[in-house]
């Protein structure tokens, strides 16, 4: 079976460091993927190069079978990868289930993506907040309504950059459950850069980013 | 669409964006104000252009077909100088058209032809070629078109002003008199143009009271005014009109002033309104009394009762009267009028009384018996009385009425001397010439003057290829080259084409430059108006660029949710043409109310300025009041594209936003 996401030799380098060196990551569905490592090490810009927010300076990153070109870096994105960010990036002005079905409204089809965006927030038990704007939520309920657009596409890949690093430890505990389950359930790959051991040992394998390149713990 | 959908959100002013709101409502209102003014400044150039245009076009017709040198130095034109048959005159193009044969020459009759007269020019059939009839008969095939001939000459317009003294249009016998004397142009009242009438000034009470006053010892004059009118109300014309006692009703009291001399109350003034506490007139069986606290005084029969004030009455011609009316004062009108609330009814002579309503009749389905004293139509056919004629309306300004009688003078030659000769006129109307340079000098009158006026006159010498012609008119002024297209082609094919020169009001000498001029305003004003809109549009570089880094977040997150570079410069690109769209349809609503209320604006403007904003002879009565069809294309097209274009900057910087950038950073 063929990897959800395949990256090879991937090298990212600034004048002066090179913080990715020949590093190569492959992620089966199903599977999930911790990458711990210290601040600047290039954890942050690693997930970006696989979800194609970046490009690499050499190597190459495939997800569900399409090799990343600057040409389809949009499509890839918005149909086969998820992102949920420490900072949650929501827009604070709207409600929850317009940016739940944000993907699919750039995917033009929110009407079809309507139930399953629905049915998402009921999942992360916030059916009943739908209608809230987000900048009327908490945390926890942002970082799931993060976590329900990520899937709102039903992408192969979900790209979760240190899902918790604003939350207490108890909100922190329940999304770490709601991440790890919601992946495995639905059988995506989940890669989560993150400082937290716990979530780390949620996950199937834990890489860690030293120096540019991956080792295992 | 979600740009769409985006694009309007971003647009919508809210609090927490209150410099992209104030910058958004900014740009707005100078977008809207420079589509405003172009589209009100081309709509109101566009129509006075078109009403110049129409006055234009209905006085010398959009097209004229004149005789070329060919025709003038032709056999055919020639030849009517040595035949008796045609009084060894030339003959103009109506008599041509109305001969019975194309050569009238007589060789047994008629004096040897001398050997500079041209050839007969033969057609196949070998018959002398008509180019007259031939272009008449082509002419009457061709649909939508009406022509009829022209002739044009001059001659010293002489006028009477006379005026009444006493202001009394009752009274003629004491008149001041002035007179005015014009050198003129005569052209002849064509009375097949569907058009000229619709320059005529309509006729107003004024008019008609001088006419009755011109008219007052003429039976004839006044049965010709009385039968083409409807008169609805007089006013009497001094303020002490002497109120003839028969109008008095019975038993009723009306305030007044009793002047006594000698113990004989000499005269009455009747007040405006009811005066407590003064004395009051009364009729008892016909007897007038004055009553006041020291008690009740005869009024004598011939004693005047005079009005404070003018008034006003109801009035009807009594028909009998109307036949045997000598002068003015003949004619007895029923009236109807109220005096401090009283009503006073009865029947009075037409003295001192001018009129203050009425209606003249100008359009009759058949001939008059008793034709009016003014230009009329009878069915779509034109009708100038015998010896009116219309002259400019700048002559009304200088104080000539409709009435006012003269003649036209001009030089003839007999066999021992230049005699001057004389047609007497009247002024039968005024006309609009429009911005026409002869236009104010131009008399039009019946053809058959204005021809005997050409046919002697040496007073002035015109271009024969231009004092004679054909005029032709049509609805639609834009076919204009199409039919002289077809004309031509049709007169070529007939043979005639080289004794006919065909002109579009476009090629006329006296209006060519200003119409030339015209486009030229036009063409100058939408580029300064480009211009200007242009520098408004930029106001949405500024904003856009600003929204652009307000909603830096907003763009990182929806890259990183799969928008392309594509989707969100379109979000911006839809903002520019939204707001130019916005204000274009702002602007033009704001033109629309403008152009429907000009006349309050131009108020507003000659206040403003102390003088009249816009000179009625230049601009017309009335400017325009509806919106061009061409600044409004002009102005849809242009200023969404130029929006769009403003967009473009901004979203061109806003899809080269790096999500993975913007996303680090916040």
């Amino acid at each position: 079976m063929s990897p959800v996401l395949s990256a090879k030799n991937i090298s990212k380098s600034f004048p002066g460091i090179e913080l990715l060196n020949q590093l190569s990551l492959e992620v089966a569905a199903g599977e999930a993927v911790a990458i711990m490592g210290k601040s600047g090490t290039g954890k942050s810009t690693l997930l970006h190069i696989l979800g194609t927010l970046e490009a690499p300076s050499a190597g190459e990153v495939a997800i569900a079978g399409q090799l990343a070109r600057p040409a389809n870096t949009s499509l890839i994105r918005n149909r086969h990868v998820g992102f949920i960010f420490q900072a949650f990036h929501l827009l604070e002005e709207e409600t929850a289930l317009f940016n739940v079905l944000m993907p699919a409204k750039i995917a033009r089809k929110e009407k079809e993506q309507l139930p399953r965006a629905l049915e998402l927030l009921s999942k992360v038990e916030l059916a009943s907040r739908k209608d809230l704007l987000v900048k009327h939520l908490s945390g926890g309920e942002k970082q799931r309504v993060a976590i329900a657009r990520a899937l709102c596409n039903d992408p192969e890949l979900i790209l979760a950059d240190e899902p918790t690093g604003n939350l207490d430890h108890a909100t922190s505990q329940a999304i770490h459950a709601l991440l790890i389950g919601t992946a495995k359930k639905f059988n995506k790959a989940l890669i989560v850069v993150t400082h937290d051991p716990e979530l780390a040992a949620l996950c199937d394998r834990t890489l860690i980013l030293k120096e540019g390149h991956l080792c295992t713990s | 669409m979600f740009e769409l959908a985006v694009a309007l959100k971003y647009l919508v002013p809210r609090k927490k964006q209150l410099s992209v709101s104030l910058i958004a409502t900014l740009s707005v209102a100078v977008i809207s104000l420079v589509v405003w003014l172009v589209l009100l400044f081309l709509s109101v150039t566009e129509g006075i252009e078109k009403n110049w245009l129409q006055k234009l076009t209905a006085f010398n017709a959009p097209l004229r077909i004149n005789p070329t040198s060919t025709y003038l130095n032709s056999y055919y034109y020639k030849i009517d100088a040595f035949s008796s048959a045609s009084g060894f005159e030339h003959k103009t193009l109506a008599q041509k058209a109305a001969a019975s044969r194309a050569d009238p020459y007589a060789p047994e009759a008629d004096p040897e032809l001398p050997s500079y007269l041209a050839p007969k020019a033969l057609g196949p059939d070998g018959s002398l070629i008509d180019p007259v009839k031939t272009a008449y008969r082509i002419l009457e095939g061709i649909p939508g078109i009406v022509f009829q001939d022209y002739e044009l000459s001059g001659a010293m317009m002489k006028l009477q002003l006379a005026r009444p003294e006493s202001g009394l249009i009752t009274q003629r016998g004491s008149d001041v008199q002035t007179h005015l004397t014009q050198a003129s142009y005569l052209s002849s009242f064509s009375d097949r143009s569907p058009y000229l009438l619709s320059l005529l000034s309509p006729l107003k009470t004024q008019d008609l009271n001088h006419l009755f006053y011109l008219s007052n010892a003429s039976p004839q004059k006044l049965q010709a005014l009385l039968d083409n009118i409807r008169l609805d109300e007089v006013k009497t014309t001094q303020d002490h009109w002497r109120l003839p006692m028969s109008l008095l009703p019975e038993a009723v009291h009306i305030s007044a002033q009793a002047f006594v001399k000698n113990g004989v109350i000499t005269h009455c003034i009747l007040d405006e309104k009811a005066v407590k506490g003064r004395g009051y007139l009364t009729k008892q069986k016909g007897a007038v009394k004055f009553v006041d606290a020291s008690g009740e005084h005869g009024v004598d029969p011939g004693a005047p009762l005079l009005t404070q004030r003018a008034l006003t009455f109801r009035a009807t011609p009594i028909p009998a009267s109307l036949a045997s009316a000598k002068h003015l004062t003949d004619i007895l009108l029923k009236v109807d009028g109220t005096l401090q609330g009283i009503s006073l009814q009865g029947v009075i002579r037409w003295d001192g009384l001018e009129i203050s309503q009425a209606e003249a009749r100008t359009h009759f389905a058949e001939e008059p018996k008793t034709p009016p004293l003014w230009a009329y139509t009878v069915g779509q056919t034109g009708v100038l009385p015998q010896n009116g004629v219309l002259l400019a309306k700048s002559f009304e300004s200088a104080g000539v009425g409709i009435g006012d009688q003269g003649f036209l003078s001009y030089s003839a030659p007999t066999i021992s001397a230049v005699q001057e000769q004389r047609l007497p006129i009247y002024v039968a109307g005024f006309y609009d010439p429009g911005i026409m340079a002869i236009g104010n000098k131009c008399i039009l009158l019946p053809a058959d003057l204005a021809h005997a006026v050409n046919a002697s006159s040496q007073t002035f010498t015109f271009d024969p290829s231009l004092s004679n012609g054909i005029q032709v008119w049509f609805r639609d002024l834009k076919s204009v080259d199409a039919i002289k297209q077809q004309i031509v082609e049709a007169f070529n094919k007939a043979g005639i084409g080289e004794y006919w020169q065909a002109t579009s009001f476009k090629e006329y000498d006296f209006s060519k430059d200003l119409m030339e001029q015209f486009q030229s305003d036009k063409l100058l004003f939408m580029l300064v108006g480009l211009i200007i809109l242009v520098v408004a549009c930029s106001n949405i570089i500024s904003l856009l660029v600003l929204l652009v880094n307000d909603k830096k977040k907003e763009i990182g997150i929806m890259q990183s949710m799969g928008a392309s570079g594509f989707s969100i410069a379109a979000i911006f690109g839809v903002c520019g043409i939204a707001m130019g769209i916005f204000s274009a349809a702002l602007g033009t609503l704001g033109a629309y109310l403008t152009l429907k209320n000009i006349d309050s604006v131009v108020g507003f403007l000659s206040f403003v300025q102390g003088h009249e904003a816009f000179n009625a002879a230049f601009y017309g009565k009335n400017l325009p009041t509806t919106l061009s069809g061409g600044a409004l294309t002009f102005i849809l097209i242009v200023t969404p594209l130029m929006a769009l274009i403003a967009g473009l900057v901004p979203a061109i910087k806003a899809c080269r936003l790096r999500p993975s950038n913007i996303l680090r950073s916040e």
